[in-house]
């Protein structure tokens, strides 16, 4: 039964690479693919899967996860059992100095919520994956091989990753793992952040984690136990991206452009859910002129757009050019602007005939409520 | 204990619709789809909220069940309140015996326990299908500053159309005199909205009255109105001014969505203010394909175009594929035009699905006797075969196979 298991989600990344999109943000709440936010995706699969007890630890600028979950109602999370809870960081005066500052101290102020659920099994995730997680499986998995922490992996080709690897034997089980910083074009087996852990394993690991002082989650808790504990490997299967840097989100987002994978991500058993905002449908003029975008409700299209994604209530003028830009909510774009390679952040206006470009590979980016 | 309302509002939803045809055979009118997202009820809903009315009874009667699951808890238009909120009302089996609502009045008179568990002051009486936005608050204070025993909102037609309406004859201070149903000589132009607010005592009163005599037809515009002006009671007309459109007819469905395609039409769904709600699904943003060409059209989320498009208004999830032409279309949500089709002047309900090469509808341009030519409407669910036509005016039935 799924009901006895609950998840802690981690809305930070704490310590991967910066991302200037979450300047003013959680991770969590980083606009994606016209109208989502990444934790819509890792929420709806966990929803999917029955898992309606979640808790969500944060660090800092939580606002805009507080906006969009609110009750949890749009995703079938406001309930009298469990629901979401999104869990504050709280300082005392002993603690103030380490607070938040890895995974492993941010469970630790979790520690006695965890305590109160009445569940056997957690899962500990990040919130930065854009994917559908097939957790009914994975929980599945893990209980038929009676496993003490199961790891979704995915083997693929990743040359730009950096982050965790793992190594299996034949039956599953892990046997190594490790971060890697090198560069492999070779597919190798790369970790999502995505744990099962069985819950009294878990506060004792956190009793241990409190005496030694222990700061790093994926080496502490998984890798150095490999040999004393049942560490099992779940493979994920399908489209799957994790967004750390602004180059990692431009990436992801223009895949999202290709039917297939859109086909995949948002039409397989049940949609991805989100907070629903009530725009109008989007008005295109005499002179708007679309190729292969995604365009949200509420715009008023009158310029051209090439590989775009534009979110709600966003105006793009008449003469407006726009190539592979990715432009968030409540922007307007001037006429005779000509944008390329563009993500612009929220309330954005851009003037008249104004030239602006990045590369593929280096998009540039523009701060939220800039004027320009 | 229930909170005493100021004004409460019950909204007429049992409506069949007859004149919609095929787009009411599965549902009440009330919940007939419109304008990209919406459905006609969302329109009097999220005009009661924002004028601050928190308690709504809808009575339906008629296919309640998608009108019943689409209000819901009430929650997309902020209707879930601890004191008030949105009630469904059904007529139901009392005593010893149930019976139907006989008439718009009737309606009320038999949910009179209803409204007096609120207490409330004054009655708004609405019908649900009408688009419009409208300040009731305004006009309550209006109804107040007068006095009235009833108000009942008006809009200036022509001259010419106004033996389509209720006409209300006014004195110089807006008092009503008399009451003329579709005259054949209008005196005025002063057609009812069908919007009404009564003293609620006044109007129980006459409900009651009006339950008494066999020969009624339990109807506010036959009835109530009527005996309330032959009994010399203060009413009231309250002028208004804004976009306001009956859809009751095909034509006129069509014709409101293409109003809101025409910027000099004062029906502006954008903006914060006065925004109206709806219940809407998570869909992902459309999707324009290298083969599109879009002009002077709505779009909504979840579609996927390829298409052209050209003074169309398309509802979430609707697909038009590689070297379909749409023009003047209403094309509701999920439904899939395929390959080469051609869909003009037209309305096509949800799920259906038009397949390669099949033509819908035509250009009145291509019709010298104006009789000949009409909008066509596809059914929910149905299925217009490869090649097949569907002339003007013609009409599919829902889950028909053609």
């Amino acid at each position: 039964m799924t009901s006895k298991t609950m998840c802690i989600l981690f809305s930070e990344s704490y310590g991967a690479a910066p991302n200037e999109l979450a300047s003013e943000r959680t991770l969590a709440t980083v606009p994606f693919a016209g109208r989502y936010r990444l934790i819509d995706f890792t929420l709806s699969s966990l929803v999917k899967a029955g898992i309606f007890n979640i808790g969500i630890l944060t660090k800092e600028h939580y606002g805009s996860l507080m906006d969009h979950l609110g009750w949890g109602k749009d995703w079938d999370l406001d309930r009298k059992n469990g629901g979401i809870k999104v869990l504050t960081p709280f300082a005392k005066a002993e603690t103030a100095l380490t607070r938040d500052r890895s995974k492993v101290d941010a469970l630790l102020s979790a520690k006695a919520y965890l305590e109160s659920c009445d569940i056997d099994t957690v899962i500990i995730s990040d919130a930065n994956l854009v994917m559908n997680i097939d957790f009914r499986g994975m929980l599945a998995y893990h209980k038929e091989r009676e496993a003490d922490i199961t790891i979704l992996y995915q083997n693929k080709k990743c040359p730009g990753h950096t982050g965790g690897v793992l190594e299996h034997d034949a039956t599953g089980r892990v046997i190594d793992g490790y971060y890697t910083t090198v560069q492999h074009n070779e597919p190798q087996d790369a970790v999502f952040g995505v744990y099962i852990f069985n819950k009294d394993l878990l506060l004792n690991l956190l009793d241990r984690a409190y005496t030694f002082g222990w700061v790093d989650f994926e080496r502490d808790f998984v890798t150095k136990n490999l040999n004393k504990l049942k560490v099992f490997a779940y493979a994920h299967k399908g489209f799957s991206a994790i967004i750390n840097t602004v180059a990692d989100y431009y990436k992801a987002s223009m895949q999202v452009l290709q039917p297939e994978i859109r086909q995949e991500l948002f039409y397989s058993d049940t949609p991805i859910l989100t907070r629903v905002k009530n725009s109008v449908p989007t008005v295109y003029g005499f002179d708007g002129k679309v190729q292969n975008s995604l365009i949200a409700d509420g715009c008023v299209i009158n310029g051209e757009l090439h590989n775009c994604i534009i979110f709600r209530d966003v105006t793009i003028e008449k003469g407006a050019v726009l190539n592979n830009c990715i432009i968030m909510q409540n922007t307007a774009i001037h006429s005779g602007a000509h944008l390329n390679c563009v993500i612009s952040d929220k309330d954005v206006d851009i003037a008249e005939n104004h030239i602006l470009s990045g590369y593929q590979t280096y998009p540039f980016v523009i701060a939220k409520g800039q004027h320009i | 204990m229930k909170q005493q309302k100021e004004m409460i509002t019950m909204l007429l939803a049992g409506g069949q619709g007859t004149r919609l045809y095929v787009l009411t055979k599965e549902v009440a009118k009330p919940a007939v789809p419109f304008g990209g997202k919406y459905r006609i009820i969302d329109f009097p809903l999220s005009n009661c909220v924002n004028s601050g009315i928190d308690t709504v009874g809808v009575l339906t009667q008629y296919r309640p069940l998608e009108l019943n699951s689409y209000i819901g808890n009430g929650q997309p238009w902020d209707l879930d309140r601890m004191n008030g909120g949105v009630y469904i009302l059904p007529p139901y089996v009392k005593d010893k015996e149930g019976q139907w609502y006989k008439g718009t009045a009737n309606a009320i008179y038999q949910n009179i326990n209803f409204i007096e568990r609120y207490s409330p002051e004054h009655v708004l009486i609405l019908s649900g299908d009408h688009i419009y936005k409208m300040d009731y608050s305004k006009m309550l204070a209006y109804h107040k500053e007068k006095g009235a025993d009833a108000t009942i909102a008006v809009l200036d037609v022509p001259i010419e159309e106004a033996s389509r309406f209720g006409i209300m004859n006014t004195n110089e201070d807006n008092s009503i005199y008399e009451f003329e149903e579709k005259p054949k000589h209008p005196k005025s132009t002063k057609a009812s909205m069908g919007i009404y607010i009564f003293n609620w005592k006044k109007l129980r009163e006459y409900l009651i009255n009006d339950e008494k005599d066999p020969n009624s037809s339990n109807d506010f515009g036959k009835n109530i109105i009527p005996a309330m002006l032959a009994n010399g009671e203060r009413m009231f007309a309250y002028q208004f001014d804004g976009y306001w459109k009956d859809v009751g007819t095909i034509d006129s469905l069509w014709e409101a969505n293409m109003d809101l395609l025409n910027p000099k039409v004062n029906i502006n769904l954008s903006g914060d203010q006065w925004r109206i709600y709806a219940r809407n699904e998570p869909h992902p943003p459309h999707f324009v394909g290298d083969k599109a060409d879009i002009a002077e059209s709505l779009v909504t989320e979840g579609c996927n175009i390829n298409g052209k498009l050209w003074y169309t208004v398309l509802f979430s999830g609707v697909t038009v594929e590689e070297g379909a032409e749409l023009n003047s279309a209403v094309v509701m949500k999920n439904t899939v035009i395929k390959k080469g089709a051609t869909v003009k002047y037209a309305i096509i309900a949800e799920d259906a699905i038009i397949e390669e090469g099949a033509v819908v509808g035509d250009d009145p341009c291509n019709y010298s006797d104006p009789s000949e030519w009409g909008i066509a409407v596809v059914g929910r669910g149905a299925i217009v075969k490869k090649g097949q036509v569907v002339r003007p005016k013609e009409m599919i039935e829902p889950d028909a196979n053609r």
